[in-house]
């Protein structure tokens, strides 16, 4: 569960959830709505899938992420989005940095 | 791990614990033994069932564990009546735990819809829309199962039995009218 929290505490990772909530996206599809590097944004789909947030599949040439997240997962999401807690901290007991 | 195998482990363990009740209540409660024939039978046939369809078996296998642990619930139930751990007197406090406990496996399955039931090929342009109506059900679900729960709480037995159910039907009916204006909606657009 400290995986999820950790996942959850970054706001760049929730808008990717956020955005996967509508539809699979592929990573550049995804990379696009970003202004960060493609190192960093590789970390973060790495982080969201060791989570069991997102799960990737490979299509052609692309790679594509889907949403895997239960309710409670998504509530988790909700509530750190609405009241800006810093789960990942509590989660791991130090402010995390890509 | 292999993929799959986590619904095929929650099936056998759910199918084996109905089979073994429904063997126990054979031999303690014999004169009624076809109810525990039948109920014995029912989860392998449909299961059998399952196995011979190719699409979205995985999904079909949770929702097999999901009707066997409601089965075991029963069963269980008749065998603490049966066996004397239950007393007549008591009779509506082992309802009112049968439906606490069918509220909380709805509630269970609900918050794992949307995460197991990964059919969907990411890549079809109707992702999005499957995707949408997944979560939606699991979301209804959710919330259809603890409303459920909190009536078997709250409300007298007698009413419990009936007003429970009033969630639940709401909550299908709700996902009905989804999937068939999801569908719509598709066939407009094409």
């Amino acid at each position: 569960m400290s995986g999820v929290f950790r996942a959850l505490a970054d706001p760049t990772r929730r808008r990717v959830l956020a955005l996967l909530r509508e539809k699979p996206m592929s990573a550049g599809e995804l990379a696009g709505q970003f202004d960060v590097s493609k190192p960093t944004m590789s970390a973060h789909f790495t982080v969201l899938r060791e989570a069991g947030l997102i799960d990737a599949a490979k299509h052609g040439k692309s790679i594509i992420y889907r949403l895997r997240m239960s309710v409670l997962e998504e509530a988790l999401m909700g509530l750190a989005q609405t009241v800006g807690l810093d789960l990942g901290a509590a989660a791991t007991g130090k402010e995390e940095t890509l | 791990m292999r993929r799959g195998f986590n619904s095929l482990a929650a099936a056998v363990v759910t199918v084996a614990l109905v089979e073994a009740l429904a063997i126990a209540l054979f031999l303690i409660v014999p004169e009624k033994r076809i109810y525990w024939l039948i109920a014995g039978l029912t989860m392998p046939t449909l299961w059998a069932g399952v196995e011979l369809i190719r699409r979205d078996r995985r999904s079909l296998r949770w929702g097999i564990s999901y009707a066997a642990i409601t089965l075991a619930l029963a069963e269980a139930l008749a065998i603490a009546r049966a066996t004397g751990a239950i007393a007549a007197q008591d009779e509506s406090v082992a309802l009112r735990s049968l439906g606490i406990a069918c509220g909380l496996v709805i509630v269970f399955f609900g918050n794992l819809a949307p995460k197991k039931t990964t059919c969907v090929d990411p890549a079809s342009p109707d992702a999005g829309r499957r995707q949408k109506l997944q979560r939606y059900s699991g979301w209804v679900l959710v919330l259809a199962g603890l409303a459920n729960t909190a009536i078997w709480v709250l409300a007298p037995v007698k009413q419990a039995a009936l007003w429970s159910m009033v969630p639940l039907a709401a909550g299908l009916a709700l996902i009905a009218l989804r999937i068939a204006s999801s569908r719509a909606t598709r066939e407009n657009r094409a």
